[in-house]
């Protein structure tokens, strides 16, 4: 559906030296999947989603959405392009002095829709948002979550095939993001379309995204399916993002004070749900201590983090490690007292 | 003299001096609002990374009107004889005054316009253009709408500088509130009248302030 192929975007200044905000970066999105874009401040991220509908355009490199070479678009063929892409913000950009119902007035005069069909279908977006009271209100009056929804009410109005969404939620406390990306999923599930999502978090995108790139200093460094960038991240900058999900700190008195052997191990997909551990402590007979742990579900598959303590005779450890090792994702030592 | 028995008396002379003044305010209000509304976009959209952006015209509009302003509006009342005459017919009288005041007005109002576009939030414009909206459609339904409580602001405060300049336009002969009270309180010591006039001037500029900032109050929550 999205395809951009080495895609460079170059501000050129006469004071300072050139920025090379995005470097030959290459995505394809697929029809109806949500794609996040992730990456530090100033990675490029932002840079890069807007020249999906040439809000930047790109200093060199091609955009081509679905099949069509956008590049080179301008005037008419430019509008007509992004009436079909629609676009949410972090911090909204909602017309403070149009209501609500207004504001969606807006979108759809912008596409020439007939006034009937105006007052027909902005009561339609408003319900679809839980937002239809709030027609007649000023945007001022609300919160931002009511925004981003009239926002992402906005973005809807004209059909749209994609949704860009740059960082959505990095305005909006918890509860909120949840909400709203619960409503994003939502709209992706209900009319197919394909959303792109901007973020620094990666919460948000282990909570919706199905693939993602990772990107650092404008360029692409890793992509994948969410969980196989969570579950076996190759690339440092991956690493550091998603380092919450496989590292569990233990208190530093209980690694001095432990008298054994202390292990973590991962376990990826099934392997999360069979009874390893009963099997190995029937196996070898051991005394085990469950130190720390968690069981995340990314995508609806889990991704399991243990860490465990066990004192046994050190050719005991060596076969519950082996043993470790074939059963698992990977084990490693973490600790060992004399 | 008590304020009473004057107002009654210079009634006669108060309303011909108040008639004279709305007639200079109003005709150079007009133009202003016309032309300022425009050469303040003007000087917003040929600005970088705008829609027509245009350095040079921007440079070259933006001298001009500095160029009006950085005249004392006095001698800008002089140097503009010439045109006054050409426009009108003759240098004297509320008309010909509303000539130099209504260039005045124009550049006055036409850097306010454009400090109240330029707060228009850029993301905002940034999503009309991302809808899809033609530049026109955007200028008229999302730029001039959201920088309209600003522009009346402006207005209010335009308004009131004129009836200030105006004063001086008694220079031309052009008569108006300002002129009365130069006339009766400084060359014939007649204070008690000028303070008259003071008073009801203070009474009309509060009243233009006044609905003014209601009106910006109203674009602002629409």
């Amino acid at each position: 559906m999205i395809e951009l192929r080495n895609v460079s975007v170059t501000f050129t200044s006469k004071q300072r030296r050139d920025v090379e905000a995005v470097k030959q970066a290459s995505i394809s999105i697929n029809t109806g999947e949500i794609f996040g874009i992730v990456g530090t401040s100033g990675a490029g991220k932002s840079t890069l989603v807007r020249t999906i509908n040439l809000l930047e355009r790109p200093t060199s490199g091609r955009v081509i959405i679905g099949k069509v070479d956008i590049t080179d678009f301008k005037g008419k063929s430019l509008r007509d392009i992004r009436l079909k892409i629609g676009m949410i913000f972090q911090h909204f950009n909602l017309i403070h002095t149009k209501s609500v119902a207004s504001n969606i007035r807006f979108a759809m005069k912008a596409a020439g829709k007939p006034d009937n069909e105006i007052e027909q279908r902005i009561p339609e977006l408003l319900s679809l948002v839980g937002l239809l009271e709030k027609a007649h209100t000023s945007p001022a009056k609300l919160s931002g979550g009511q925004k981003q929804r009239v926002a992402i009410a906005r973005a809807l109005a004209n059909q749209p095939d994609i949704l860009l969404c740059d960082e959505p939620t990095s305005a909006l406390d918890l509860d909120t993001t949840k909400s709203i990306l619960e409503l994003l999923k939502d709209i992706n599930r209900r009319f197919g379309i394909t959303i792109v999502i901007i973020t620094h978090e990666m919460d948000v995108v282990k909570s919706i995204c199905d693939r993602v790139a990772v990107m650092g200093e404008g360029e692409i460094v890793e992509s994948g399916t969410v969980y196989d960038v969570f579950a076996n991240p190759n690339h440092n900058l991956t690493k550091q993002l998603v380092r919450h999900s496989l590292t569990l700190e233990l208190p530093d008195r209980l690694i001095a004070e432990f008298k054994g052997i202390i292990f973590k191990i991962i376990y990826r997909g099934s392997q999360a749900e069979s009874p390893i551990l009963s099997e190995a402590v029937a196996l070898f007979n051991l005394k085990l201590n469950i130190l720390h742990g968690k069981i995340e579900y990314i995508g609806g598959k889990p991704l399991g983090l243990l860490i465990i303590g066990v004192a046994a005779p050190a050719d005991t450890i060596a076969a519950l490690f082996k043993y470790l090792q074939e059963s698992t994702y990977s084990v490693e030592v973490l600790h060992e007292s004399d | 003299m008590n304020p009473i028995n004057i107002l009654f008396k210079m009634f006669p002379d108060l309303g011909k001096a108040f008639l004279e003044t709305f007639e200079m305010v109003g005709i150079s209000l007009s133009l202003a609002i016309i032309f300022g509304i425009l050469l303040g976009l003007f000087l917003y959209i040929t600005r970088k990374g705008l829609f027509l952006e245009n350095a040079a015209l921007n440079l070259l509009a933006g001298i001009v009107i500095n160029i009006i302003r950085s005249v004392p509006f006095v001698i800008l009342l002089v140097l503009l004889l010439p045109l006054t005459q050409f426009l009108t017919g003759t240098t004297i009288g509320p008309i010909a005054a509303s000539v130099s005041l209504s260039v005045t007005a124009i550049a006055f109002f036409a850097r306010l316009v454009e400090a109240a576009l330029c707060e228009v939030e850029p993301g905002v414009i940034e999503a009309a253009l991302a809808i899809g909206a033609t530049p026109l459609h955007i200028i008229y339904s999302v730029l001039l709408s959201e920088a309209l409580p600003g522009i009346l602001r402006g207005l209010t405060v335009t308004a009131i500088s004129l009836i200030g300049y105006s004063a001086m336009a008694g220079i031309v002969g052009g008569g108006g509130v300002g002129d009365l009270a130069i006339r009766f309180g400084y060359y014939r010591y007649q204070t008690d009248v000028m303070l008259v006039t003071v008073v009801l001037l203070i009474i009309l500029v509060q009243a233009i302030q006044i609905s003014g900032e209601n009106a910006a109050d109203k674009a602002d929550q629409k």
